[in-house]
């Protein structure tokens, strides 16, 4: 028999979807978010991919990456919030978002984390805003 | 049996061409007979041969012998056909071959080798014509130097005035010609018939230059042999019938200072209209060299901004994913650290792996931009490397003295590395040879293979882009890729020490 956590020390558990089409990322970050008390429901490596696990799985948090080889994250990220989902989207990538220009402040998304700097702290920040 | 057919009506066709230019010819004659000071038939016979092949010499014969003169002995009439058959066909060949085939005078050196080829022709008739007459006892033996010199003088004008024209002329799209062209024309061709009546032209034969210039101009070897042909034959025609400059005191001088003018004029135009079409020729020439140019620097630029991004490509793929990686790795590390140590040791075994993948990853992309070896220590020790590496055994030989210009040197060896991965993709080679020459002039390197040939040089972007860069440099790149004798592949790169 398994009991959820319950009390105030233990925040709900944050489902994840990680969407990036290199599969040494997805491994490192699940791991990574799992060590950190995430729940990763979901890896995919597209675009479309992305959108059909979103809605399917609808977790709380999309990880999504920038360069993907359908649609970039940018375009995901806006047919994610025009689909209506409830789940918050952070866009990484192994640049910086500067490089991308203003289509960073122009999308719908909770916010940017570099690749490097990827760890479960900086997301639940994120989260919390 | 068709083929015979056709041969002989060609034969027909080209005798009656001569007799009929003969005919015209007759009416230019200053005595009644056959003392012609421009004598056509030497031209459009030339002309016929040359355009439609030399073996049509029969109808040469058979023109000749239907306006010969019957009533002078018969061995005078053989003699001078002989040699007029005999100059037509020296003229045609022997222009044909100094002229390399370009029969449209579009050369200086074509209009030479017209003046020489006919000139040769006709001193043969001449000889001939001049020596029956003489044997037949047509002319007294003290007039065999004048009758040469007119005979040989009116065949050469008769070949430097119709051979051009036709040569020219026919075969031309008349489709082709502009409106204004025909314009033009037919305004050089009222003014020189205007001037060639006018009767102040009496005294004055070179009012006609400038109109001939003009025709040279602006219609090339064309406007030039058509403006020379109706200025020669109206010039001639008027002194025939005793009007114009030339006409003098006995028919013998008339002949000479119209010949002399007829040949002046001819071959000023000639040489006009074909300097004006080496300049068109050289402008083309130098405007597709400008295009190619063009192309070839903009392949250039896109081939280097491609690279880059190839370059950019392979860091965020390659090197840049193992550091994020890594980074990934440590940051876990860390957090077991706390919760599970026992897990640390492993999770810092991973990513030291992950780091010397970096390093390595790092290490070739370094190699592929701009091998060390090849900047450090020059052409040779580089192709050994490469000859190394190599997925199939390279036999190696460079005779190189020295170290060369820094572009030299890369080009020389990317395409070394260019030949060699292509040998190994796609020539199912056992073994594949590099030679490398250097003088203190060029360089020469030869990368070839026993493999299958029959390689396409426009397959591969990458050939391309090297004959570019050799291009870029002043040197030559050749494949030669016989189907089942292997490939080879040559490059020259001048420089100057």
């Amino acid at each position: 028999m398994y009991l959820p956590p319950i009390g105030q020390d233990n925040p709900p558990v944050m489902s994840v979807l990680i969407v990036d089409d290199h599969p040494s990322f997805r491994a490192s970050a699940r791991r990574l978010l799992e060590a950190e008390g995430f729940n990763v429901v979901g890896e995919v490596a597209d675009g479309h991919e992305a959108i059909a696990a979103a809605l399917e799985l609808k977790p709380d948090l999309v990880l999504l990456d920038v360069q993907l080889p359908d649609l970039d994250g940018f375009e995901v990220a806006g047919r994610l919030a025009a689909l209506g989902l409830p789940s918050a989207v952070v866009l990484t990538s192994s640049r910086n978002a500067a490089e991308y220009g203003p289509i960073v402040a122009e999308t719908p998304m909770r916010g940017f984390v570099p690749k490097a700097e990827l760890s479960g702290a900086i997301l639940t920040d994120l989260l919390s805003l | 049996m068709n083929r015979h057919l056709r041969y002989v009506g060609a034969v027909g066709v080209a005798g009656a061409a001569y007799w009929l230019a003969a005919k015209v010819g007759l009416q230019l004659a200053y005595l009644h007979g056959s003392v012609a000071a421009l004598w056509p038939p030497v031209g459009v016979g030339m002309a016929v041969l040359v355009l439609y092949g030399p073996r049509l010499w029969p109808g040469i014969v058979l023109g000749d012998l239907a306006v010969a003169d019957f009533s002078q002995p018969v061995g005078t009439v053989l003699g001078q056909t002989v040699g007029n058959t005999l100059e037509v066909l020296i003229a045609a060949l022997l222009f044909y071959r100094l002229a390399e085939g370009r029969t449209q005078l579009g050369r200086v050196r074509d209009v030479g080798a017209l003046v020489v080829a006919a000139g040769a022709g006709t001193a043969v008739s001449a000889t001939f014509g001049a020596t029956s007459l003489r044997l037949g006892d047509v002319i007294p033996g003290g007039q065999l130097g004048a009758v040469w010199r007119t005979w040989f003088l009116g065949d050469f004008s008769g070949g430097l005035v119709f051979a051009p024209l036709m040569l020219c002329w026919v075969g031309m799209r008349v489709d082709a010609i502009t409106p204004r062209q025909a314009l033009e024309g037919s305004v050089v061709t009222a003014l020189i018939v205007v001037l060639a009546l006018l009767p102040s032209q009496r005294d004055v034969p070179y009012v006609v230059f400038p109109v001939l210039i003009w025709a040279a101009l602006r219609g090339g070897p064309r406007g030039a042999s058509g403006a020379a042909a109706l200025v020669t034959t109206l010039t001639v025609f008027n002194t025939a019938h005793h009007a114009g400059p030339f006409v003098r005191a006995t028919t013998t001088q008339s002949l000479l200072a119209t010949q002399l003018f007829v040949a002046a004029a001819a071959v000023t135009s000639l040489v006009l209209g074909a300097v004006i079409e080496e300049r068109h020729a050289a402008l083309e020439a130098l405007r597709e060299k400008e295009r190619r140019l063009r192309d070839s620097r903009a392949r250039i630029v896109k081939a280097g901004d491609a690279a880059r991004r190839r370059l950019e490509r392979n860091l965020h793929d390659g090197a840049q994913q193992r550091l994020v990686s890594l980074a990934l790795t440590l940051r876990l590390a860390r957090i077991q650290l706390e919760k599970n140590p026992a897990e640390t040791d492993h999770l810092l075994i991973e990513a030291s792996d992950e780091l010397q993948c970096a390093i390595d990853e790092l290490r070739e992309l370094a190699r592929g931009i701009h091998p060390a070896v090849l900047a450090d220590r020059g052409l040779g020790p580089a192709l050994e490397v490469l000859a190394d590496h190599a997925h199939l055994p390279v036999d190696l030989e460079t005779h190189i003295p020295r170290r060369l210009p820094s572009t030299v040197e890369a080009a020389v060896y990317y395409v070394a590395a260019e030949g060699l991965t292509n040998i190994a993709k796609y020539a199912h080679a056992t073994s594949a040879t590099l030679r490398l020459d250097a003088s203190n002039k060029s360089v020469v390197l030869r990368v070839g293979d026993d493999g299958a040939g029959g390689a396409d040089p426009s397959r591969g972007s990458g050939l391309r882009g090297l004959a570019d860069r050799v291009d870029a440099l002043g040197g030559k790149l050749e494949l030669q890729s016989p189907p089942g004798h292997g490939t080879l592949l040559t490059v020259s790169i001048p420089y100057e020490r």
